[in-house]
């Protein structure tokens, strides 16, 4: 019988669903945390049930956002420039997320918002963010180099809207617009994003 | 064994198994003492459900089971899991090597192991789940040879390449008293964009010969190292090394 090369689809459309293992299994519900991290990224709440604040029900809310946030970026680290900017950029997440500062009418931050902005930072290989969240739960990535800014929120499933102000021979001009990450570096060249990304360790 | 500078290690477990369950209140006490390294707290609540088919209509058996006290450390990474009859500690990317991992089992270890007679480990484990993302530079299809060595046979059935595949094997290893399961499957779709992953998982353990005493257990762990490393290197590539480099 003749064999094919074993190719696989560079794109694979259909998710993986792996089934569970009998000789695997001693692990249980440990293992379904970290293939639920590894093949599907649906997580669940891990956060501290100690409540802060005066609203225990929306502290507890924003430790989650902020354990699913670092289980997000775990689960892609090897990918990231070093440990140290792990580190700052978890607590750049922990000070956004403080029960004692958070508006309670905003929303905490959703998990397909953290999953946006940990792929877009990865493929666009850039410099730590200024960080933000708008009050629907999306996370907001910042840069500044002198007086030009490029801010980008982060939406569930790879969506992007961007904003550009920068400072020409005529003044200052603005754009705005909404992508995919795949496409921000296309939509960005006419910007010089580079001034935004390079720079930093 | 090759030191990486990104290893691809996206989970790494190591679980000793007892035969002696452990009262709720012994969880409790040992989840309080680990506190200071691993913050955040979540008390599991299990709940085992059965659906007996046979005799015509279906029925329907819950049991809840045991609780266990999970927690994790500030950043997410550091896991450990005192269970009624187990103790699981695991670290998640980023892998700081066998050397950091081995002391916070050890750490973990003293708490659970009961003293110096130990607790009857029927089963220890080490278990390491790493994920291959390979760059897809315009690429319609990846060779898994280009990077795996631990394939699925697939007569010809298409000129298109595979959507997904699962591989699995379970078998002794070159250490008479340990055993391993080794399996393969694809990330879909990859955590990385324009990536393609593929996830590599190799859990050795032992479940004969465990001394009994407390100390000795862990010496033995250390046994499942090298095995690991040698499972693992024979299962991958140059090319695939080199995007651990």
């Amino acid at each position: 019988m003749t064999r094919t090369t074993q190719t696989v689809a560079a794109h694979p459309r259909t998710p993986t669903a792996l089934p569970p293992s009998g000789a695997a299994g001693a692990y249980s519900t440990q293992m379904n945390y970290a293939l639920s991290n590894a093949l599907t990224r649906s997580f669940k709440p891990l956060g501290d049930s100690k409540p802060r604040g005066s609203d225990s029900h929306l502290s507890t809310l924003l430790e989650n956002a902020k354990a699913i946030f670092k289980v997000t970026t775990n689960t892609v680290a090897m990918h990231l420039l070093s440990s140290d900017w792990r580190a700052r950029l978890f607590r750049q997440v922990d000070s956004l997320l403080d029960a004692e500062e958070w508006d309670e009418d905003d929303k905490p931050v959703v998990s397909g918002s953290s999953l946006t902005f940990i792929r877009m930072l990865i493929f666009l290989k850039a410099r730590r963010p200024g960080l933000g969240a708008t009050n629907d739960g999306n996370l907001v990535a910042s840069w500044t180099t002198g007086s030009n800014r490029l801010t980008i929120v982060c939406k569930p499933d790879d969506s992007v809207r961007w904003v550009v102000s920068t400072q020409t021979d005529v003044g200052c001009e603005t754009a705005a617009g909404q992508t995919t990450i795949l496409r921000l570096p296309v939509v960005l060249q006419p910007y010089n994003p580079q001034q935004w990304f390079s720079d930093e360790g | 064994m090759n030191s990486y500078l990104r290893p691809p290690i996206v989970e790494a477990v190591v679980e000793f198994l007892t035969n002696s369950p452990i009262s709720f209140d012994d969880l409790q006490a040992m989840s309080n003492k680990v506190a200071g390294d691993y913050k955040n707290q979540t008390i599991e609540k299990g709940i085992e459900v059965r659906i007996d088919t046979l005799g015509g209509a279906a029925t329907i058996h819950s049991d809840q089971t045991p609780d266990r006290f999970r927690r994790t450390s500030d950043d997410q990474a550091d896991i450990v899991i005192f269970a009624d009859t187990s103790l699981i500690v695991a670290r998640a990317a980023p892998y700081p090597g066998w050397d950091v991992l081995s002391e916070r089992i050890r750490k973990n270890w003293r708490i659970w192991s009961k003293g110096q007679s130990g607790r009857g480990v029927v089963r220890l484990g080490a278990r390491f789940i790493n994920r291959i993302d390979i760059p897809i530079n315009g690429e319609e299809r990846i060779e898994l040879s280009d990077y795996l060595n631990l394939l699925p046979q697939i007569p010809n059935i298409s000129d298109k390449p595979m959507s997904t595949f699962l591989v699995q094997a379970s078998m002794p290893t070159a250490n008479p008293h340990w055993d391993c399961n080794i399996m393969s499957t694809i990330v879909a779709p990859s955590p990385l964009l324009n990536h393609m992953s593929i996830l590599l998982d190799i859990d050795v353990f032992r479940m004969r010969d465990i001394p009994s005493k407390s100390a000795d257990v862990l010496a033995i762990l250390e046994e499942a190292r090298p095995l690991k490393n040698t499972i693992f290197e024979r299962c991958i590539t140059d090319r695939a090394r080199d995007l651990f480099r």
